[in-house]
C-alpha cells in the first residue's frame, strides 16, 4: 500500500438526481433568500457581474447563470506543494489525504497529563510529530499558542510549521491582514513569486458564518488571496439545528448555497483562482446547543458534499476524524473511525480534522495523533481494496497447497503479505500472557512512548536562514502595523 | 374559574401553543384575574416545567424556545393591564449579553439568553461585535445587574480583560458581575482577567449567573 497514492469514491450517500435537486435547491436560495457580505468592494464586484445588490441590508442575490459560470473556471484539481516535493498533495478527483485539526487552544502534557493552554513550543513539537507519522499528509494549524500576540498568532503557528514539517501547511488566518501575511510566507518559502505560482507552499482557509452570512474580514481575505492566487478553501460549517437546518438535506441545501456564494466571488476576482471546496458542516447536540464534533451525521453530511463538490469538478475540503470525548477513550476512538472511514470512502481529497484531536476540536493530544495515525493506516487499508488479478485470486497457490494443508510455507504467502496486510504499527494483537509480561500498557501509553521517542530523535531540517529571515521580517512588520 | 384559567395559560404554554396562549391571558385580563397572578402561576409555572424537563434532558432547545415565545405572546397580552395596574412581573435580575468586538459568532450566546430568560431573568442583548464602551454605554443605559460577554475566537478572547479594565478604570467594577463563555474561554482565563465567573454551557452559565447575583 502506497500511503501517498490513496483513493476513495467507494461509497455514494446520493443518488445523481438528488445531487441535481440539491444543487437547484442551493441556486434557488442565492437567487430568492440571497447571502450578506460584509464588504464594500465584494458588493461591487458582485453587483457589475450582474448579482443583485441590496446596499441597505448588505444582501446578495446571485442569478443562476452566475454561479454556474464561476463554477466553469474553477481549476478542477489543485497542486500543494510541501517542502519535501515527495510530499506535495494533488487534490483531485478520488484521492484522499489525511491531515490533522485545525484550532485547538488546550493540549494534554506529554509529560505530565495536566491539561493546559497550549504554547508555541508545542505547536513546533506537533509539527515535528506529525512530520514523522506516516499517514498523516499535511499540516492543518493543529493548535492556537496562547503565549505569542493574538492579533498575529497565525503568522507564529504557520512559521514554526514550516520550520518543523517538510509536509504540506495549510494555516487558519483570523483577519485580512492575517490571511496576506501567511500567503506572503507561502511565496517566501516557495522562493519567489513565480515559484509559488509553480509550487504554492500554503493553502489558507475562508468559511462562511452560517446561516448566509460572509463576514469582514473573511471576504476581505478572500478578496486578497484571490488576487494573489493563492489556493484557497472556501466553504461553510453549519450546524443542523441552531445555525442550519435540521434534516441533514437541507443542511446539504444550505451548506452548498454558501459555499457557492464565497467561490463565485473569487473566480470575479480572478478567474480560474485555485479553489478547494469546503466541508465542516455537523450538527449540534440539542440539548445543549453545542457542535457536536464527534457526530456521525458528520460523516455522511460530508461524505454527501464530496459527491456534491465532484458534481461541480472541485477538489475538497473535507471534515472527518473529530471527537467530543475529554480523553483517548473508546468514545474517542469509534466517533473518530466512523466519521474518517465514512468521509475516506467517499473520496475526500483533503481531509482534515483526521487526527490528534478532543474535546470537541479544543484539545490537542500527543499520545491521540500516534493512535489516530494508526486508524489512519487501518482507515488506508480499506481504500485500498482487494485487487483481483490471477495471481491475487490465487489458483495456482490452492492448487499447491490441496485440501488439508497451510499457506505459510509458500512463497507466494510472503510476496503478498506486506501489500495485502497492513501491518500494524501500534495497536497490540499478542496474547494477555505476552501483553502482560510486556508490563500490560494500555494503547494510550503506549502512543505516549512512541510520541516521546519520535520527540526525542525525529529531526526535521529547518528553513534555510535566507528563508528565515523574510518570515521573521513578516512577522514583525505584522507586529508593527497591525498587531498592536 | 381563575384557578381553571391559569391551569389553561400553563399548559397553552408547555404546548407552545403561542396564540391559545395570547388568547388565554387577554380572557384572564378581561375576567379581571390579577395578571400578576397569570404570570406568576401560569406563565413562570409553564417555563419552570419546561425548564425542569430541559434540564432532565427530555426536552429540546427548540422547545424551550418555542415555550418562551408563547411566553412573551401572552406577557404582550397582559402590558396594558399590567401598565394600568402599575405593577410588574419580579425578575431574577437584569442581564446584558453581547459577544465582543471583532466576533460576529453568535449563537452560543443566542442560547445562553434562551436559557437564562426560561430560568427568569429579564435579558438585554445587544448583539455581535460589540466594543468595550459599547457594552458599557448599554450596560449603565440598562441598569443591569449582570454582564455576560461571548466571544469563540482566541483573536477575540483579549477583549473580555479589556472590557474588564475599563470598568475598572471607570469606576465601576464594582456595580456590575461579569461573567463570561465561549468554546475557547476556560475558567482559567475567566480567573485571571478577574471576571466573576465562567460557564462551560448555556445551563452551568445560568447556574453563574445566580450564583453572582445570589439567586
Amino acid at each position: 500500500m502506497d500511503a501517498w497514492n490513496l483513493r476513495g469514491g467507494q461509497l455514494k450517500i446520493l443518488a445523481q438526481n438528488e445531487i441535481e435537486e440539491i444543487h437547484q435547491r442551493a441556486l434557488d436560495v442565492l437567487r430568492e433568500v440571497g447571502c450578506y457580505f460584509e464588504h464594500e468592494k465584494a458588493l461591487e464586484i458582485l453587483k457589475n457581474h450582474g448579482a443583485s445588490v441590496d446596499s441597505s441590508t448588505g444582501v446578495v442575490k446571485f442569478p443562476r447563470d452566475m454561479v454556474e459560470e464561476a463554477l466553469r473556471v474553477c481549476p478542477p484539481s489543485m497542486l500543494l506543494a510541501a517542502r519535501d516535493p515527495k510530499k506535495d498533495i494533488h487534490a483531485e478527483g478520488d484521492r484522499v489525504y489525511f491531515g490533522p485539526g485545525t484550532l485547538p487552544v488546550k493540549v494534554r502534557d506529554l509529560h505530565t497529563g495536566e491539561v493546559r493552554m497550549g504554547t508555541l513550543k508545542d505547536v513546533e513539537e506537533f509539527a515535528r510529530l506529525i512530520d514523522a507519522l506516516e499517514f498523516i499528509h499535511f499540516w492543518k494549524g493543529m493548535l492556537t499558542p496562547c503565549d505569542v500576540n493574538q492579533k498575529v498568532v497565525e503568522l507564529y503557528t504557520a512559521r514554526a510549521a514550516f520550520n518543523n514539517t517538510t509536509k504540506q501547511v495549510s494555516q487558519t488566518p483570523f483577519s485580512t491582514q492575517g490571511a496576506i501575511g501567511l500567503c506572503r510566507m507561502g511565496v517566501a518559502v516557495a522562493g519567489g513569486e513565480e515559484a509559488f505560482r509553480q509550487r504554492p507552499m500554503i493553502l489558507v482557509n475562508m468559511l462562511a458564518v452560517s446561516p448566509l452570512q460572509w463576514t469582514r474580514e473573511n471576504v476581505g481575505a478572500i478578496i486578497a488571496l484571490a488576487e494573489r492566487g493563492c489556493p484557497i478553501i472556501v466553504g461553510s460549517e453549519p450546524q443542523g439545528g441552531t445555525t442550519g437546518p435540521t434534516p441533514l438535506a437541507g443542511q446539504l441545501v444550505l451548506n452548498v448555497a454558501e459555499s457557492l456564494a464565497g467561490i463565485t466571488l473569487t473566480q470575479l476576482v480572478r478567474p480560474n483562482t485555485p479553489v478547494m471546496w469546503g466541508n465542516v458542516g455537523s450538527i449540534s447536540d440539542m440539548h445543549t446547543g453545542m457542535f457536536a464534533s464527534g457526530a456521525v451525521e458528520l460523516g455522511l453530511i460530508n461524505a454527501a458534499m464530496n459527491q456534491i463538490a465532484k458534481f461541480y469538478g472541485l477538489p475538497t475540503y473535507s471534515t472527518g476524524g473529530m471527537s467530543d470525548s475529554k480523553v483517548s477513550d473508546a468514545q474517542a476512538g469509534v466517533e473518530k473511525s466512523l466519521q474518517v472511514l465514512t468521509v475516506a470512502l467517499a473520496g475526500g481529497n483533503y481531509i482534515h480534522d483526521a487526527a490528534g484531536m478532543l474535546e470537541t476540536c479544543l484539545l490537542s493530544s500527543h499520545e491521540q495523533y500516534v493512535i489516530d495515525n494508526e486508524m489512519l493506516g487501518m482507515v488506508a487499508r480499506v481504500l485500498d481494496g482487494i485487487r483481483i488479478t490471477p495471481e491475487t485470486l490465487a489458483f495456482d497457490a490452492i492448487r499447491e497447497v490441496g485440501p488439508r494443508g497451510n499457506f505459510m510455507g509458500l512463497r507466494h504467502t510472503l510476496d503478498h503479505i506486506r501489500s495485502e496486510h497492513y501491518l500494524p504499527r501500534l495497536f497490540d494483537r499478542a496474547t494477555r500472557e505476552t501483553w502482560e509480561a510486556n508490563g500490560g500498557k494500555d494503547i494510550r501509553e503506549v502512543a505516549r512512548e512512541k510520541a516521546k521517542e519520535i520527540l526525542a530523535t525525529h529531526e526535521v531540517e529547518p528553513l534555510p536562514p535566507e528563508v528565515q529571515e523574510e518570515l521573521e521580517a513578516i512577522i514583525q512588520e505584522a507586529e508593527e502595523t497591525y498587531g498592536r | 374559574m381563575s384557578e381553571a384559567l391559569l391551569t389553561d395559560l400553563r399548559d397553552a404554554i408547555v404546548n407552545l401553543d403561542e396564540s391559545r396562549a395570547r388568547e388565554l391571558a387577554s380572557e384572564g385580563v378581561g375576567q379581571g384575574v390579577d395578571p400578576l397572578d397569570m404570570i406568576q402561576h401560569g406563565i413562570r409555572a409553564a417555563l419552570d416545567l419546561v425548564g425542569e424537563r430541559f434540564s432532565a434532558g427530555t426536552v429540546f432547545l427548540p422547545e424551550l424556545m418555542l415555550a418562551a415565545k408563547a411566553a412573551d405572546a401572552a406577557v404582550a397580552a397582559l402590558e396594558p393591564e399590567l401598565l394600568k395596574r402599575g405593577t410588574r412581573g419580579k425578575t431574577l435580575g437584569k442581564v446584558l449579553l453581547a459577544t465582543v468586538e471583532g466576533d460576529l459568532h453568535d449563537i452560543g450566546k443566542n442560547i445562553l439568553a434562551l436559557l437564562m430568560r426560561s430560568a427568569g431573568f429579564e435579558i438585554v442583548d445587544i448583539g455581535v461585535d460589540k466594543t468595550s464602551e459599547m457594552i458599557l454605554d448599554a450596560a449603565k443605559k440598562n441598569a443591569v445587574d449582570l454582564i455576560g460577554l461571548s466571544a469563540l475566537l482566541t483573536t477575540t478572547m483579549p477583549r473580555m480583560r479589556e472590557f474588564i479594565e475599563l470598568l475598572e478604570e471607570s469606576g465601576l467594577r464594582d456595580r456590575f458581575k461579569v461573567i463570561v463563555g465561549g468554546a475557547p474561554v476556560t475558567q482559567e482565563f475567566a480567573d485571571s482577567i478577574g471576571a466573576d465567573g465562567y460557564g462551560a454551557d448555556g445551563a452551568a452559565g445560568v447556574a453563574v449567573a445566580r450564583r453572582s447575583l445570589g439567586t
